[in-house]
């Protein structure tokens, strides 16, 4: 810095003003880099700031926190949901399985999957990923996700669509630095999105590309919220967490096929309980010639693809 | 380094600089907007459950109108349609009251209606072994050819599903196989994709057309 002329111990005028020019300019920086939060309006409650990991919560505590979430997503939308906190079944293993020579990569599943799940309209998400690839390939480089035709299935392709595989191995619940995402008895890796930190590190583990994350505060419609939630399911969740496939657990739970299944207009998707060895997707594993990608990663998913004809 | 920090043009310089950039963050003059979809309802057509066709035995179970399955209010009882073929074997038919393709097999072998119909009885089927059938048991006929397909189907994993994977909390329904597949002209027909994913991609703001909602 110069030497500033400084008389009788006073600043002088062009100190004075360049030093109020630095600060000006400094504040305005400061301003600028606190301008998000001009934004934020989801300060927390104490409540919500002091609320226990899912698996520490009791009972009343869960019951208490499910209210709340019905009194805001009653305040935000307008309609009141019902949200429960369903427990895994017992001697329960969901497995899934998809007949690739049934799929015509309409994408129904995608969207009857948001319809169910709540998910953000803007900025969207979509659980489910339908990839197009040419016949005669398994190589996901080859894979066209953006594929919009005039009328599918296009000659010369096949469809496959993922989404989470819950898998028995799974690589996000390692990664998780604050153990927000954990696999349940009954195979559906969930997360706990009032524990989440946004950290993404999960979805960086995943080799399935199967995790969302909130970049903004997922904006729904009030008109088609589905008010059938659960905690660890289909609730709305807030900006800055991930979200992910969870089997429609708010379905499963209670005995029910996926809403991704049921759309598929033709019949490709199954799903059922693997340790019931009279279930459909037994008869599956053991007589299809099924297959799992990725398998070299060692996740060993739950969902299995296979070709019928 | 400083000298040249010394002199008060550097310094104004710098200043204004600084002072622009910090107002580019605050107004936002970086962000790139991206092609946003309007926050929509979903189409009803994919949250709907419903088959595009109902069986026989769905049309008597729901009192629909059974009056196109009820051959002889038009047919004269004990004569059947005489089937007429051109020169190149095909079958020649006129406009039925049921408006429909034959397209039943691409080897066009099939286009020969008592193959499944009974020309006693139109209001009953008959399968390759002469085996006579209600128009309720369709799908035993189908099974006749289509075997493999029809077991899959007895075990449930042909064919779309809805219900409870858990048979002891409620009812696993699968679907008949006419209620999917006409069976006059079984192939599906190629559908429009609905919308993937919407990428994150920023656009040039020249690219966005009306519709799509700007930051």
């Amino acid at each position: 810095m110069a030497e500033l002329k400084e008389t009788n111990g006073q600043m002088s005028r062009r100190s004075f003003l360049r030093q109020s020019a630095y600060a000006a300019t400094g504040l305005t920086a400061l301003a600028a880099s606190l301008s998000p939060l001009l934004e934020y309006d989801e300060a927390p409650t104490l409540d919500d700031f002091l609320q226990k990991h899912y698996k520490e919560l009791s009972e009343e505590e869960m019951n208490t926190i499910l209210a709340g979430i019905e009194d805001e997503v009653e305040k935000e939308y307008g309609v009141r949901p019902h949200v429960r906190d369903l427990k895994p079944m017992s001697g329960v293993e969901f497995v899934y399985a998809l007949n690739l020579s049934r799929c015509i990569g309409c994408r129904k599943c995608v969207h009857a999957c948001v319809a169910e799940n709540n998910q953000s309209r803007d900025p969207e998400i979509q659980y489910i990923r339908v990839l197009e690839m040419p016949n005669g390939t398994l190589d996901l480089t080859e894979s066209n996700h953006e594929y919009d035709p005039e009328l599918v299935p296009r000659e010369g392709y096949f469809y496959m669509p993922v989404q989470c595989h819950q898998c028995r191995d799974p690589y996000c619940v390692k990664a998780c630095p604050v153990e927000a995402t954990w696999q349940e008895p009954d195979g559906i890796t969930v997360i706990d999105y009032d524990w989440c930190i946004g950290c993404r590190y999960c979805m960086a583990a995943c080799p399935y590309w199967a995790r969302r994350f909130n970049f903004e505060k997922p904006k729904l419609n009030a008109e088609q919220i589905n008010t059938d939630m659960s905690y660890l399911g289909n609730r709305p969740r807030p900006r800055g967490v991930v979200e992910k496939c969870h089997f429609c657990l708010q379905r499963v739970r209670e005995g029910r096929y996926p809403a991704c299944l049921e759309a598929c207009p033709t019949g490709s998707r199954k799903f059922g309980n693997i340790l019931d060895p009279d279930s459909e997707i037994a008869y599956i594993l053991k007589n299809k010639r099924v297959f799992v990608l990725k398998e070299d990663s060692g996740t060993r998913p739950r969902f299995f693809y296979y070709f019928d004809v | 380094m400083f000298d040249r920090l010394k002199s008060m043009k550097t310094q104004v310089i710098y200043l204004l600089g600084f002072l622009t950039l910090a107002v580019s963050f605050l107004a936002g003059w970086w962000q790139m907007p991206y092609a946003r979809r309007e926050v929509t309802t979903i189409d009803s057509t994919f949250t709907e459950l419903k088959t595009v066709r109902m069986s026989a035995s769905q049309l008597y179970e729901r009192g629909g109108d059974t009056s196109m399955i009820e051959c002889y209010s038009c047919h004269e009882q004990g004569s059947s349609p005489v089937l007429e073929f051109n020169e190149y074997g095909e079958l020649i038919w006129e406009e039925h009251t049921i408006d429909f393709e034959l397209e039943h097999g691409s080897s066009h072998l099939n286009e020969y209606c008592y193959n499944c119909h009974n020309q006693e009885n139109l209001e009953q089927l008959k399968n390759a072994e002469g085996m006579v059938l209600d128009i309720t048991q369709s799908n035993v006929l189908c099974g006749g050819c289509h075997g493999t397909t029809y077991r899959d189907w007895t075990v449930g994993i042909h064919g779309r599903q809805s219900g409870f994977w858990n048979s002891e909390l409620g009812d696993h329904k699968h679907e008949d196989c006419v209620s999917c597949h006409n069976p006059h002209s079984p192939a599906f027909q190629p559908l429009p994709p609905w919308p993937g994913p919407q990428s994150l991609r920023p656009v040039h703001p020249s690219s966005l057309d009306s519709t799509s909602h700007e930051e």
